[in-house]
């Protein structure tokens, strides 16, 4: 390992009164790759912001070293609409007198390309280009600047396995050329081929550090998800009835008085299945059914309307007679269940968007009791909030089941999943893993090690996954890859 | 003053319910024109009765709307472009169906000469005044035209979906909400606003002018943008929107009775149109 190139001390980041970092102190070594594991809302995309300059820490040192750092964004910030090489020059055109010389541009950028192993005129819209291409294109923008320092936040995600690996040659490259790499994924197996030191980030806070000869699958799961469970989630026993939603592919059934968790990381194919449920909304409320989406400021609120209209919305329909609405009806349902559920406002006509996130969370379950359901479907229903409202939801929740009604619940808090399900299905990739009770043993380090697929990390399983590939695909992949053995290579490489 | 008001406040009352779903009905001021010419073919011309001739106004008028709207529902088009493409469609199909010319009373024989028929009643009862002379009759629709979207906008679950649709599509349709059927009844309302409008400018006019309604579309946005409603949609209501309209309408009359010229009260008009949207600005916190 080389000299350091970067030094964090005790780094911490506060929005309003969360927490999201306290205290993390880290360094990155010269031609090394390090590593940051965590689950969502650990606080891994933060803290690569604050590195990269895109927020400012609230209290704390960075050390640069005199390096710069440049990050590949997960979103890709590329122009879909502008050229190849319109996009890599983007905002340091070579020009003379104000006229672009895009001949020499070209020239320029190959030597760049060839780098990510990418064969490209330039000419091409960035729109038609593929997943991997893209994403290949960033890094070569990303490099071509010469930055000592690269940030990879899930540069694999949505590709396929040779696409990766595309990806992953490019980076043993890098690490050879002496740059450092922090990475952040979710993949386990990209990490044991990859990293050279792991970081373990919970709850904002620096669990471990370590060697990738000192790993441990036992203990960096243990890390991973902690162990502070049950104390916020109310005790119940689970009193199942007939069956009340019955799904295929993949085939899940839920009863009532249960709360069904599906365990799964972001893209697991949990989303489908709720939207798969919910196709057709009107008639899914007639069914009684309510989903509760993940993002409330986008699919789930209207924020500019009044507390009052957001929790009527569904039930205008219902509470209306010849067309005229009924509004001391809708009012009174309002009211009830906004001191029910504790909305903290004076009055229903204050437009939700001036509400805390804990307060719009509630409203947005307001508004689907309204609805009298049987099912609740919860995607993330405490994405953002603090922690007294999770406990006020958490005890809501329960008492629906306790009164009949059932619950499909996703929650990449492991915690929360943990606490409040009665059985847990695992998904990988759109699959069933496995089917868990409550009370198993060992729960959630089985349960991490379905929904990482810890089993996909043995090399040997890798023929399997190809054939999952779509073969147009593949093919495209093929061509630019340099030829197939690439995998083995970079085992060999490691 | 109120009469003068009465054709483009009609507009007003059906563009509100477009703008609040976030949308935008750039066709109104065409449909006018079209609606004036073909009540004019009918009574004057084909001499059909009163009721027909509104009957047949109606069924067309709501027909082009729900057209725009099933251009927007249907194959995504943007407002914008759909009701500017039928702006011009619909002009055009007026200064066909009329010939480029008037529809007036007089008619022209085979030897090149004019002669006068009578104007059907219909015309001289919806021109005259009620109420010793005071409220004309065009104003009386427009009042009713203005309470019956009121009616819609505030009092149906209709008018609280088409508020969700402009506040947020997405969320809308997961509450359950038809944001297709939603968006047809707005435009479709709307160009029956219109169409009404094209038969009150005809009767006051005593002819169908193809021309007509050229610009009015922008003046009825304006009057509604001024009332409050946002472009941005969500958010709006019927009676600020008459606010707009009368506080347009009387700025043209206040002006024009002390003689200040065209020019400068376009002028003025633009300036106080920046200014009260301005300072509703300013309100929001």
């Amino acid at each position: 390992m080389g000299y350091k190139v970067l030094e964090l001390d005790n780094v911490s980041k506060n929005f309003g009164d969360i927490s999201v970092l306290k205290n993390i102190s880290l360094n990155l070594f010269e031609g090394e790759l390090h590593f940051l594991a965590g689950e969502n809302g650990a606080g891994k995309s933060t803290l690569m912001k604050i590195v990269s300059g895109n927020l400012c820490q609230s209290s704390g040192e960075i050390n640069f070293q005199g390096n710069s750092v440049e990050m590949c964004h997960q979103e890709l910030s590329l122009l879909e609409n502008l050229s190849v090489v319109d996009n890599f020059f983007l905002g340091r055109e070579i020009s003379k007198f104000s006229f672009i010389r895009r001949k020499i541009q070209k020239e320029r950028m190959q030597k760049w390309l060839k780098k990510v192993s990418l064969k490209l005129s330039g000419d091409e819209l960035v729109r038609n280009l593929s997943l991997s291409q893209k994403y290949l294109l960033e890094m070569a923008r990303v490099i071509s600047r010469d930055s000592k320092i690269l940030i990879l936040d899930e540069p694999t995600g949505g590709l396929s396995q040779i696409e990766a690996e595309i990806i992953f040659k490019v980076i043993f490259e890098l690490k050879k050329a002496g740059k450092a790499v922090f990475y952040i994924s979710h993949k386990m197996h990209e990490m044991l081929l990859l990293a050279d030191r792991i970081t373990v980030l919970r709850d904002g806070e620096k669990i471990s550090t370590i060697k990738i000869a000192d790993y441990c699958e036992e203990k960096f799961i243990k890390d991973l998800v902690g162990r502070s469970l049950g104390e916020y989630f109310p005790q119940r026993e689970a009193i199942t009835g007939e069956c009340v939603l019955e799904i295929e592919r993949p085939s899940l059934k839920l009863f009532k008085g249960e709360i069904l968790g599906l365990a799964g990381l972001e893209g697991s194919g949990h989303r489908e299945v709720f939207n798969k449920i919910f196709f057709s909304p009107e008639k899914s409320i007639a069914n009684g059914q309510a989903y509760v989406t993940n993002d409330r400021k986008n699919t789930g609120l209207i924020l500019n309307h009044s507390i009052l209209q957001n929790i009527s919305l569904p039930i205008y329909k219902r509470e209306s007679l010849f067309s005229l609405i009924r509004e001391k009806n809708c009012k009174k349902i309002a009211l009830s269940l906004k001191e029910g559920l504790k909305i903290k406002s004076e009055n229903l006509e204050k437009e939700v968007g001036l509400l805390s996130g804990g307060n719009q969370q509630k409203v947005v379950l307001a508004k689907w009791l309204a609805t009298d359901p049987q099912i609740l479907i919860l995607d993330e229903p405490t994405r953002g909030i603090d922690i007294g409202a999770k406990v006020e939801i958490y005890q809501l929740l329960c008492d629906f089941v306790n009164n009949g009604g059932a619950i499909l619940l996703y929650s990449s808090e492991m915690n929360e999943l943990l606490g409040l399900s009665d059985r847990i299905v695992t998904l990988y990739q759109g699959q069933i893993q496995n089917f868990y009770g409550r009370k198993e043993i060992d729960l959630q380090e089985k349960i991490m090690s379905d929904i990482i697929g810890a089993k996909y990390a043995n090399p040997n399983f890798k023929e399997n996954k190809t054939s999952r590939i779509e073969s147009d695909e593949y093919s495209f992949v093929a061509e630019n890859s340099g030829g197939p053995g690439l995998s083995s290579s970079a085992w060999n490489n490691f | 003053m109120l009469r003068q008001v009465s054709v483009p406040g009609i507009l007003a009352c059906g563009m509100c319910l477009v703008i609040v779903t976030s949308g935008i009905d750039l066709s109104v001021g065409s449909i006018l024109g079209l609606s004036s010419v073909l009540f004019s073919l009918f009574t004057i011309h084909k001499g059909y009765s009163a009721f027909h001739s509104l009957a047949l106004c109606f069924l067309i008028g709501v027909s082009v709307g729900l057209f725009a709207g099933f251009l927007i529902t249907k194959f995504k088009l943007q407002p914008f472009m759909a009701t500017l493409a039928m702006m011009v469609l619909l002009r055009g199909i007026a200064k066909w169906v009329s010939g480029g010319q008037k529809i007036s009373t007089a008619i022209q024989n085979a030897d090149g000469t004019f002669r006068y028929i009578e104007l059907p009643p219909i015309f001289a009862f919806l021109d005259h005044k009620i109420g010793g002379n005071s409220v004309a009759m065009v104003t009386v629709v427009f009042i009713f035209a203005a309470f019956f979207s009121w009616v819609i906008l505030h009092k149906t679950y209709f008018g609280k979906h088409l508020l969700a649709v402009g506040g947020n599509e997405a969320a809308a349709r997961l509450s359950g909400v038809n944001v297709t059927a939603t968006k047809l009844l707005a435009y479709a309302w709307c160009a029956l606003m219109a169409t009404i409008a094209g038969i009150c400018q005809a009767v006051q006019e005593g002819q169908g002018d193809p021309e007509s309604g050229t610009g009015y579309e922008l003046t009825a946005i304006a009057m509604v943008v001024m009332g409050g409603t946002t472009l941005a949609g969500g958010k709006g209501s019927i009676i600020t929107a008459l606010l707009g309209v009368l506080v347009i309408g009387y700025l043209e009359k206040i002006l024009s009775l002390n003689a200040v010229p065209e020019s400068i009260r376009l002028m003025l008009t633009g300036v106080i149109i920046v200014c009260a949207v301005l300072l509703q600005k300013n309100e929001q916190p």
